[in-house]
C-alpha cells in the first residue's frame, strides 16, 4: 500500500462523508450551467441526482468526475480535497450512459483495463477480472465483444469494469436510460444491491423520478442549476416543497386555496368555490394572513372519492369528467366549479372492476386524511388563481 | 374494370419509372468512356479505335517492354505512400485536437489545413515553386514530396476529424476515470478507434496524388517523373492502347482502395462535410 492511499484511509473518520460538495459552481460562456452548490452525499449511501435535462446534474457529476473544473468551490471525496485532480488520480468507478465499453477489446479486457493501467500484476489481474465477472453473472461471456452483448449485459460488463479498481466512490450517468422497462426494474434492483454489499459512496444522475425513488438512500431534486430540495425519497415524495418538486416526483393536484384562518399549530384553508364552507386543516406550516392565496398539493392517491349519495354533508363536490383503467387502479378526472384544471384521484380495485367505477358525469364527494394535503413554498401563479 | 385498373397502377408509377430511365441513361453516360478505355486496352488493334474487334494481351505486354510506364507508376505509388504517411503525422495530430476543441481559432485553423482543397492546383503548384525555390529546395524529390504532402493532409483531417468526433468523448473518458494516463488513452483507446479513419484517409490521400498531374508538372524531373506525367508526355508521341492499359491498371488500384475504404470507415466519411 502507498502512502497516499494509507493517508486516505486514515483520514477516514467515522461521520465523514463519502462526498461533499461546497459551493460548487459552473457557468458555460455566460449560462450559469451550476448555482454554487452544497451537499453531503454520507459515506456508503447512494444519493440521486434527479432533475429535467440542463437541470445542472450532470454538469455535477462532472464535477465530481473531474471532466470538468468548477469556476469556484470544493469537492471532497472521503475528505480530501480532489477539486482540482485529473480524473485519473480521483479512483473513481463510472458507469456511462451508453456504457462506453471499449469496442476493441473483450469483456475480460474492458473490466481489466483499469487494473492493467494501474500496472497490477497479471496473476492478480486476472484473479480480480475473473471475481468481478462472477459477481455480475457473466463469468462464461469473458471473451466475448462488447457488440455482442445484450444491454443488460453490456450494463452489468461496464459496471464491473467500474468496481474491480476499489474505487473510493461510484459514479453512475443514466445507468438504465437505454434499457426497456422490465430489465431497467430489474437491473435497478441488481445495482441496488450490489452498491449496499460493497458499501460504496455512489452519485447516480437520472431523470427518471422512478429510479431515483427505489434506489436512492437520498434524492436531490435540482432545476435550472439549483438544488430544489434534498432528503430521503420517502421525505421528498411526501413533504414537497415546491410545486416543481410535487409534480416532478409523482404527479400531484395543485390547487389555490384561500387561508380562512389561523388557528393553532397550522392553518385552515378553503378550496376555491367552497366559500360557505369551514374548510380543512393543514398542520405545521408557516402563518399566512387570512385571506390570502395559498398553493397546496394532494397526490392522487390519497384523494378519495365515493358517490355524493355515501358523501358527508361538508365533503366538497366534484364531477366524474373522464375515466382511464389501469389494471389495479381506476383513474379518474374530476371537474370541479372554481377549478380551471380537472382533479386527478386514483381508486385502487379491489373486487371486481365495476364495484370500484364510477360514470362519467356522477356527483361524487371528496375527502383526504389530513396531513396528506401539504402546503407549497411556492407564490401562486396569476392562473392558478380561479 | 381490370384494364383500367392496370392503367391507372402504370399512371401511379410512372414518375419513378422516368426516374429510373433518367439515372440509368446518366450513369450510362458516365461509365461509356471508361467503359470503352477498358476494353480497348485489351484491343489487338495498332490504334485507339472503337469498336474492337479482335482481343489480345498485347498492350499489357507492350507496358512490360516499354518501361517508363510502370517505372513511373511505382514512382508514383512510393510517392504516394510517402506523403500520404508524412500527411497522417501532420494531419492525425491536428484532427484531435480540431474535432474536440470549442474555440473560435480551430475554425480557423480547420479551414486553412482543409485550404489546398479548393485552391487550383497550379496556383498552388506556383506558389510552392517559388517558396521551396526561396528556401533553396527548389526542384527535387524533396518539394515534390512536400507538395504532395501539403494535398494530402486535407483527406487525413477530413476523415480523421468525422471518425473522432463520431466516436464521441466517453470512450476516453472512461480510460481517463480508470486511471489511464494521456499517453496511455491514446495507444490503448484513441489510436485503436480511429485508425480506421486514419487508413482510409491515407488511401484517398495516395489516389489524389497517384492522379495529381499539376503538381508534379512543376516539380518532376527526369528521375522523379509521376506516372500522370509520363502518360500526357506518352499522349503527346503515341496514340496507342498501352494508354489504355496503363490507365485501366490505374482504374484497378483505385477500385481496390475504394472497396477497402468502403470495407473500412464508408465513403460517407468522404462525401459528407466535415
Amino acid at each position: 500500500m502507498t502512502q497516499a492511499t494509507a493517508k486516505a484511509q486514515s483520514s477516514v473518520t467515522a461521520g465523514e462523508p463519502g462526498l461533499r460538495l461546497r459551493d460548487v459552481c459552473k457557468s458555460f460562456g455566460s449560462v450559469a450551467a451550476l448555482q454554487p452548490t452544497s451537499f453531503d452525499v454520507p459515506a456508503g449511501t447512494l444519493c440521486s441526482l434527479l432533475g429535467p435535462s440542463g437541470c445542472g446534474k450532470t454538469t455535477t457529476l462532472r464535477i465530481v468526475a473531474g471532466f470538468e473544473l468548477p469556476d469556484a468551490g470544493q469537492v471532497l471525496i472521503r475528505g480530501e480535497d480532489r477539486t482540482y485532480d485529473p480524473p485519473q488520480r480521483r479512483k473513481l468507478g463510472m458507469v456511462f450512459q451508453n456504457y462506453s465499453l471499449f469496442p476493441h477489446m473483450t469483456v475480460a479486457q474492458n473490466v481489466a483495463f483499469g487494473l492493467r493501467m494501474a500496472r497490477v500484476n497479471r496473476a492478480e489481474t486476472e484473479a480480480r477480472t475473473r471475481r468481478m465477472l462472477d459477481i455480475v453473472h457473466l463469468p462464461q461471456h469473458a471473451d466475448r465483444y462488447p457488440h455482442q452483448l445484450s444491454g443488460g449485459q453490456q450494463q452489468r460488463v461496464a459496471l464491473a469494469r467500474s468496481l474491480v479498481t476499489e474505487p473510493s466512490m461510484l459514479l453512475l450517468d443514466e445507468p438504465l436510460g437505454a434499457l426497456d422497462k422490465n430489465l431497467r426494474e430489474q437491473m435497478q434492483f441488481e445495482i441496488r444491491q450490489l452498491q449496499r454489499e460493497i458499501g460504496i459512496t455512489t452519485l447516480l444522475v437520472t431523470h427518471d423520478q422512478e429510479e431515483a425513488l427505489t434506489m436512492s438512500d437520498m434524492i436531490v431534486v435540482m432545476d435550472r442549476g439549483r438544488i430544489l430540495q434534498t432528503g430521503s425519497p420517502a421525505e421528498v415524495y411526501e413533504h414537497p416543497r415546491t410545486r416543481f418538486v410535487s409534480e416532478f416526483l409523482g404527479t400531484s393536484n395543485i390547487i389555490a386555496c384561500t387561508v380562512a384562518g389561523a388557528e393553532e399549530g397550522g392553518l385552515r384553508l378553503r378550496l376555491p368555490g367552497d366559500e360557505g364552507s369551514s374548510g380543512f386543516f393543514v398542520a405545521d406550516v408557516p402563518v399566512r394572513p387570512v385571506g390570502s392565496t395559498v398553493l397546496v398539493a394532494i397526490r392522487p392517491e390519497h384523494l378519495r372519492i365515493v358517490p355524493a349519495g355515501e358523501a358527508g354533508p361538508s365533503e366538497p363536490r366534484a364531477t366524474v369528467s373522464g375515466h382511464v383503467f389501469r389494471g389495479a387502479t381506476h383513474v379518474f378526472q374530476l371537474q370541479r366549479p372554481g377549478l380551471d384544471r380537472p382533479l386527478m384521484a386514483y381508486r385502487q380495485i379491489t373486487g371486481p372492476v365495476g364495484e370500484t367505477a364510477l360514470p362519467v358525469g356522477a356527483e361524487v364527494g371528496l375527502s383526504w386524511l389530513p396531513g396528506t394535503a401539504r402546503l407549497l413554498e411556492d407564490e401562486p401563479l396569476r392562473e392558478d388563481a380561479a | 374494370m381490370t384494364a383500367t385498373a392496370s392503367w391507372r397502377r402504370l399512371e401511379r408509377r410512372l414518375p419513378t419509372l422516368l426516374l429510373l430511365a433518367f439515372v440509368l441513361i446518366f450513369f450510362a453516360f458516365l461509365l461509356a468512356p471508361i467503359v470503352f478505355v477498358v476494353l480497348v486496352s485489351f484491343g489487338d488493334s495498332e490504334i485507339i479505335a472503337f469498336p474492337v474487334t479482335s482481343y489480345s494481351l498485347r498492350w499489357y505486354h507492350r507496358l512490360l517492354e516499354y518501361r517508363p510506364l510502370l517505372d513511373s507508376l511505382w514512382f508514383s505509388l512510393k510517392l504516394a505512400g510517402a506523403s500520404a504517411v508524412l500527411a497522417a503525422l501532420f494531419g492525425v495530430p491536428a484532427a484531435l485536437a480540431l474535432a474536440r476543441s470549442r474555440s473560435g481559432l480551430a475554425d480557423l485553423v480547420s479551414t486553412f489545413l482543409l485550404a489546398p482543397l479548393s485552391i487550383p492546383m497550379i496556383l498552388l503548384g506556383i506558389a510552392l515553386l517559388y517558396k521551396l525555390s526561396a528556401i533553396g529546395l527548389g526542384i527535387s524529390f524533396t518539394s515534390l514530396l512536400i507538395a504532395h504532402t501539403v494535398v494530402s493532409i486535407p483527406y487525413v483531417v477530413r476523415t480523421v476529424v468525422a471518425v473522432y468526433r463520431g466516436i464521441g468523448r466517453n470512450y476516453e473518458e472512461a480510460a481517463a476515470i480508470l486511471g489511464a494516463s494521456r499517453r496511455q488513452i491514446f495507444t490503448y483507446v484513441t489510436l485503436p478507434l480511429i485508425g480506421s479513419g486514419i487508413f482510409s484517409g491515407m488511401l484517398f490521400a495516395v489516389l489524389i496524388s497517384l492522379d495529381n498531374l499539376s503538381l508534379s508538372l512543376f516539380f518532376g524531373s527526369a528521375q522523379t517523373n509521376t506516372l500522370p506525367v509520363v502518360m500526357l508526355s506518352y499522349l503527346q508521341n503515341q496514340f496507342d492502347p498501352a494508354i489504355a492499359a496503363i490507365g485501366t491498371v490505374q482504374m484497378v488500384i483505385a477500385l481496390v482502395a475504394l472497396l477497402l475504404i468502403e470495407r473500412t470507415v464508408g465513403l460517407k466519411f468522404m462525401s459528407s462535410p466535415s
